[in-house]
């Protein structure tokens, strides 16, 4: 951890403190209570040569290691004050402070890291050369693919550090004013492998261990505010990323056929240079949202408003948005209620111009044939629309049942594809019962359906490839099946849920479950999908005392995806 | 037969006398027959018989902040005399209880911050039986939750138990992140998510994922669940599907896969110290086993990728 990120969190313990203790002193007859544990232990990982094995988010250490944790909770007065410390090992530490004081202040600091590792790909499957007539001189064609590893040795992963406070003042007041603030950052330091793909006098990827050192930041600063029957909050938010590691280079091959040494420059954008890659772009976010609800008689209402833009400052690209929502219940009687939900989202991100060499500007016979020249456009630029109200009718408090229905729409415009439907539109319908005779059982079951109408839209989920047909090149000839109507979403989708609770008493609880799903795709031309999803599941609690529970559970899951995947036809 | 007729008149008599009926007959009930009121009789009463949960709750938050004088337990449970007198639970409140049959949720008056202004019509507020399922009142521990999370969830959500147990997983069940930092369960607004779109939850922490990039990848820009579930996954990366059949779903197979290889040695004729060994499978397994490891920048990049063919868009670099 950085010594300024050691300084920010350290700041924010002095804070929570001074806060605490800038209360009244209260009297020595105050009543006061403190509980604290201490757990001192360890764990013992036998690892073998199978450390890389291990899990994602265990940094693998071999041996026994000690463990600590430690928890207290006291108060004098209405002064609180919680801490909680886990060591774990030198890379997972959490630490927690919270305090608050008189139902004014409050305040939470933490502090959190782990360890992620990260998989290591050997590329070991690239290796081959195509079989092509050998026995010429020089020999016929032969596309070659190959490998390298610059870092054999290297081992992948990176600590990840979290600090976050929230911070809360109520002011006195009949308008119960609130102040919050609060703020996270997260450092990720570590190594990484990054891969450099070449595909010119070989097809040639290259290993590189590269450095991790991402930076985000984001903080907020709003205040909540219930004068009478109205709730109004506003909240201005912001996060800012970073990556201070320096930006990793490779040398690209210079282009040549790879069996005769003619030049193919003309086929790359760039070659036989030194260039960047795997860059992580400086961006920012900033968000200004308004909330507010009322209570009118039997009815509640409840909307926000949402202005935010998005940045990507080394490139200086930008996506705005608007957005709103409104909610309505309503209770018209004790044994019926209405639920209505409307949003509105405007996304623009900007177009961009980019500009591509001529194919085959080295050969005089290809020379300016084709243009790569492109307008990039979108398919985040679009309104979405949304829609749902729902009928919940209870004759008695053990028995519910409840309608609903649901519409979105999403209009993707800036896509200039003739004849192409930029929207998808989709409809949701379920009804669901729940009974509940007493607290000691729960039966819940619903059925749900859900109509898509052009999940993918012709053309649009892929960009335009930009270029003319016919294509004198064989590359292009299958353009049009690369960028055909293929997907793998589903138009249609129904489906169930079960959901049985028992819980005889307090200390124990029986539960078993079941999702099941069939989702279809019968529009689309090249594939006949079909995805079912199966889960049974059971589990039980059971818990004698506050410090022993026997927990065990059993879940079957069952994913199946048909779908025919399109093979390419030509030249092999 | 007469009729009676409806005049202004008679119709105002009529109303004044069904009031002053209703009124008499409210009273003589009310006064005649009513039980008295309960009225309140202070904690050491109720600690008489139920000692086990006030010698507990005196140090829980709620019994410290409360605004009866002594009358702790009154003050949410309502005058405890007739209750104390009779021993009938009936002729107490209690606010569990009282919400599965009435709807009517006591906490709500004091808890009434902007989160939970949405919670009425929210699933947990509609499918939960009430704040009771999640959290215990008069227990000593923070947040007063029946159980740590991610247990507490984990007892009405079985199945991303289970997601959170696959292979590929965010690390919940290691404790480094709970439930409750993704999900807002009192609003049922994911948390962190500061406008602009459904992604906005994944970016507060994948923040160099962002964007806007120049060279996109389209369903990166509709939902990061066309690829990915954030709950667990068998497949790498908490991918739905393995690579490459999640990306053939959408894209066709390069035409270089239905190439053979030679077998045996080769070398590069222009990087002699590039050389391996070759088999008459090696096409499919270099072009069919792993998209991403050319196309590493899936997620976006501003960098244009080198074959002039794919005009930069490939996402390799």
């Amino acid at each position: 951890m950085k010594k300024t990120d050691v300084c920010v969190l350290i700041s924010l313990l002095i804070i929570v403190g001074l806060l605490i203790s800038s209360s009244p002193t209260f009297s020595q007859d105050e009543p006061s209570f403190s509980s604290w544990s201490l757990w001192l232990g360890g764990h013992y990982t036998g690892l073998n040569d199978f450390y890389k094995k291990v899990g994602e988010f265990d940094s693998g250490k071999e041996g026994a290691l000690p463990e600590v944790l430690l928890n207290y909770s006291g108060y004098k007065g209405e002064k609180n004050l919680w801490f909680s410390g886990h060591y774990y090992d030198s890379k997972r530490i959490s630490l927690e402070l919270s305090g608050r004081s008189k139902e004014v202040l409050s305040g939470k600091v933490s502090y959190s890291s782990f360890y992620r590792q990260r998989e290591k790909d050997l590329l070991s499957n690239l290796m081959v050369r195509e079989a092509t007539n050998q026995s010429a001189s020089p020999p016929g064609g032969g596309k070659m693919v190959t490998h390298e590893d610059q870092t054999p040795n290297a081992d992948f992963g990176y600590t990840r550090h979290q600090i976050k406070s929230d911070f809360e003042v109520k002011v006195p007041g009949k308008a119960k004013l609130k102040l919050i603030a609060a703020h996270r950052s997260i450092l990720e330091k570590g190594e990484d492998q990054k891969i450099v793909s070449m595909h010119c006098s070989s097809c040639h990827l290259v290993s590189k261990s590269v450095d991790v050192d991402r930076r985000t930041h984001s903080a907020s600063l709003g205040f909540e505010i219930n004068p009478s029957n109205v709730f109004l909050s506003y909240m201005f938010s912001f996060r800012s990323f970073k990556s201070e590691a320096p930006v990793p280079v490779a040398f690209y091959d210079t282009a040549q056929n790879p069996i005769n040494g003619t030049d193919l420059s003309g086929r790359v954008i760039f070659s036989g240079e030194e260039v960047p890659f795997g860059k992580l772009s400086q961006n920012q976010k900033l968000a200004h949202t308004v909330k507010v609800s009322t209570q009118m008689g039997k009815s509640k209402i409840f909307g926000s408003f949402t202005n935010s833009q998005a940045k990507n400052i080394s490139e200086g690209l930008e996506i705005k948005s608007n957005g709103g929502t409104l909610k309505y219940v309503v209770n018209p009687s004790l044994k019926t209620k209405f639920i209505a939900q409307a949003s509105l989202n405007r996304i623009e991100n900007d177009t961009v111009g980019v500009d591509n060499p001529p194919w085959g500007k080295t050969d005089p016979a290809l020379e300016d044939s084709e243009q790569f020249d492109f307008i990039r456009y979108s398919n985040l630029t679009r309104t979405e629309a949304k829609g749902s109200a729902e009928f919940i009718y209870q004759p008695q408090r053990k028995y519910r049942l409840s309608f609903s229905a649901g519409y979105q729409q999403i209009k993707r415009d800036d896509y200039p594809e003739a004849g192409a439907d930029e929207k998808t539109n989709k409809l949701k319908f379920s009804i669901g019962g729940k009974y509940r005779p007493t607290s000691k059982f729960t039966g819940l079951l619903k059925f749900f359906l859900e109509s898509i109408k052009n999940p993918a839209p012709y053309n649009l989920i892929f960009e335009n490839p930009g270029k003319n047909y016919p294509s004198p090149f064989y590359y292009y000839q299958r353009e049009e099946l690369r960028y055909g109507q293929v997907t793998n979403q589903p138009t249609l989708v129904n489906g169930v849920e079960l959901n049985l609770n028992l819980r005889p008493s307090p200390k124990a609880s029986l539960s078993a479950s079941l999702r099941a799903s069939l989702g279809t795709n019968s529009d689309i031309d090249t594939l006949d999908l079909k995805q079912t999803k199966l889960q049974p599941t059971f589990s039980f609690n059971l818990t004698p005392t506050p410090k022993w529970n026997f927990f065990g559970n059993l879940s079957y899951i069952y994913n199946k995806s048909n779908g025919l995947a399109a093979v390419a036809m030509m030249d092999g | 037969m007469r009729i009676l007729k409806f005049t202004p008149l008679r119709f105002k008599v009529g109303v004044y006398l069904f009031i002053f009926s209703f009124l008499l007959i409210s009273a003589a009930y009310v006064l005649g027959d009513s039980p008295p009121a309960a009225v309140v009789v202070g904690d050491e009463v109720c600690s008489a018989c139920h000692e086990d949960i006030t010698e507990g709750f005196k140090d829980n938050i709620h019994a410290r902040l409360s605004v009866g004088d002594g009358n702790t337990c009154e003050s949410c449970h309502g005058p405890g005399s007739r209750h104390a007198e009779e021993g009938d639970v009936a002729l107490i409140i209690n606010p569990a209880r009282d919400y599965t049959r009435t709807g009517v949720n006591l906490c709500l008056n004091c808890h009434r911050g902007i989160d939970f202004t949405s919670w009425l019509g929210s699933t947990h507020s509609e499918m939960a039986g009430g704040c009771s399922d999640c959290h215990r009142i008069h227990s000593q521990e923070k947040s007063l939750l029946a159980k740590p999370q991610p247990q507490l969830c984990f007892g009405c959500h079985p199945d991303k138990m289970a997601q959170a147990q696959m292979p590929s997983h965010h690390p919940v069940l290691e404790g480094v992140i709970s439930c409750s930092d993704c999900h807002s369960p009192h609003s049922g607004e994911v948390k962190h998510a500061f406008g602009g779109d459904s992604r906005e939850l994944c970016f507060s922490c994948h923040s160099s994922l962002q964007g806007p990039f120049i060279f996109e990848h389209d369903p990166v820009n509709e939902d990061c669940k066309i690829c990915h579930d954030p709950h667990g996954t068998v497949a790498d990366k908490m991918l739905v599907q393995n690579e490459p059949f999640l990306c053939l779903s959408c894209h066709s197979m390069h035409f270089h896969t239905t190439l053979l290889g030679v077998e045996g040695e080769f070398t590069v004729p222009l990087h002699p110290e590039r050389s391996g060994l070759s088999t008459k499978e090696g096409m499919k397994e270099a072009f069919l086993t792993k998209c991403t490891q050319c196309h590493s920048e899936i997620h976006g990049s501003d960098l244009p990728s080198q074959s002039t063919s794919g005009a930069g868009k490939a996402l390799t670099r």
